[in-house]
């Protein structure tokens, strides 16, 4: 297993360098902040992994043999009382399903581990990946409200550039805890760094992308209600 | 095998009535509400480096968490069972809330895994899928063929559709996903993007079996060349 996905990365790291080259160039030249480079990294790994579950499902012909128990899944599908019947084919889709919603939500949980240097995955990591991610709003109540301010003040306390993302949507807390200084790298966080973006980085000034994103985020929420 | 210690009581933001009914109905048994701690922790260390280590509480946080998201997807595919009036939820309705909820990701990977179950494992589930299907709607029949580019021709409609059904919610990200002129809408226009490239490699992927490296320059393409034209569009 781990060898296929150290080939899977090898077969990914093929298209990458020239892309990090040119985004090392800009950077050097623009003398951006490093956290870009942390996003990008991000990037790649979500990515790599999209692609590495792809290629490992296209060889799978072992049904019988779950990395979850069907006869639980059943049960917590079953627990809707406006459930009725239930195909042979869903838990199994469903064991599947959970697998790779298990695998993305650590690994969204340990790259916010690894911004704070530490080894061991805590539980305000997990509530950090669900705040950062739009697909994860619905755990947003699965989280005490206590871990993501305990989570907010070891963000401000060792990164400040790190970005650190509240959607508006139902987050009255979250936005009371967010921070403008972060807005910035939120717009960045929100669209994966390229080349041209970096280019427009350059020749505005430093403060033109903190109005805009403040403004977009504005817009957003007005949107939003 | 001990779930947590506090019962759950949790309301989705987007409105899940299962997880009522979950603390309601099993209450008493409380490990039966979720998935083993032993195979979920199996699966995150699959995530991790090996040196990493996982505190209980993290194990326990997302054993709640998947519970709910398969709460979460299967109340979303039985309220669509219910408006199509059919009794069964079958794994093409799954992967349909898993899009509508804003899992695009996850479709493509399964979409193959679903189309290997049925052709291995499951021939005589699938002929009965293909007469159930037959019978409610004979256009579904389509979806269990392995033909990529039908199957995205009609997923498209599918979350068109959704769109006008769903809550407000999924209505702002599908509206936002399908016009790009929604420039200040900076949260869910990223999801088009991702919608995107996952189509486009199941597409790939679907119409040449191998070729992986299609798939992969697709995917990258994707991700760099359309973000730029949203930036201008957000900030200018």
């Amino acid at each position: 297993m781990e060898n296929n996905q150290q080939q899977g990365a090898q077969a990914q790291s093929g298209p990458y360098p020239g892309g990090a080259g040119g985004s090392a160039g800009a950077g050097a030249g623009a003398g951006a902040a490093p956290f870009q480079h942390l996003l990008q990294q991000q990037q790649q790994q979500l990515q790599m992994f999209w692609s590495y579950q792809r290629q490992e499902i296209e060889h799978v012909n072992d049904f019988k043999n779950h990395q979850l128990p069907l006869a639980r899944i059943k049960k917590i599908m079953k627990a809707d009382e406006d459930v009725r019947m239930i195909s042979a084919e869903a838990p199994i889709l469903f064991a599947k399903a959970c697998e790779l919603f298990i695998l993305e939500l650590t690994i969204r949980s340990w790259l916010h581990a690894d911004e704070n240097k530490r080894r061991t995955l805590q539980k305000n990591d997990i509530a950090a990946a669900i705040t950062r991610t739009d697909i994860f709003d619905f755990l947003v109540d699965i989280v005490p409200r206590d871990e993501i301010k305990d989570d907010a003040a070891l963000v401000g306390a060792t990164a400040s550039g790190v970005p650190y993302y509240y959607p508006p949507i139902g987050q009255p807390a979250g936005m009371m805890i967010g921070r403008p200084a972060v807005d910035p790298a939120t717009g960045v966080y929100v669209q994966p760094p390229s080349q041209a973006w970096q280019s427009v980085w350059q020749s505005a000034a430093e403060d033109t992308p903190y109005g805009t994103g403040a403004q977009g985020n504005l817009d957003g929420q007005s949107m939003e209600f | 095998m001990t779930g947590t210690k506090r019962n759950q009581i949790t309301t989705s933001p987007v409105g899940s009535p299962t997880s009522g009914n979950i603390s309601d109905s099993y209450s008493s048994k409380e490990q039966d509400r979720f998935l083993p701690i032993a195979n979920v922790s199996r699966i995150m260390k699959r995530a991790l480096p090996a040196n990493a280590k996982i505190s209980k509480e993290a194990k326990e946080t997302v054993q709640e968490c998947v519970s709910e998201f398969i709460s979460f997807i299967t109340g979303e595919a039985s309220d669509k069972c219910q408006r199509e009036k059919r009794k069964t939820i079958n794994g093409d309705d799954l992967l349909w809330a898993m899009t509508t909820l804003g899992f695009e990701n996850y479709v493509g990977p399964l979409k193959l895994y679903l189309n290997n179950y049925r052709e291995t494992e499951g021939e005589k589930s699938s002929t009965s899928m293909a007469k159930q299907e037959e019978l409610h709607s004979p256009t579904h029949q389509h979806q269990t063929n392995i033909d990529g580019v039908v199957e995205i021709n009609k997923l498209l409609p599918h979350s068109v559709a959704a769109a006008t059904k769903a809550s407000d919610f999924n209505n702002t990200t599908f509206s936002a996903g399908g016009f790009y002129s929604v420039g200040p809408h900076q949260v869910t226009a990223p999801k088009s993007f991702t919608e995107m490239g996952g189509l486009n490699g199941y597409r790939e992927s679907s119409i040449a079996q191998s070729a992986l490296s299609a798939d992969q320059i697709q995917d990258a393409s994707g991700n760099r060349m359309m973000p730029p034209n949203l930036r201008y569009r957000v900030e200018w």
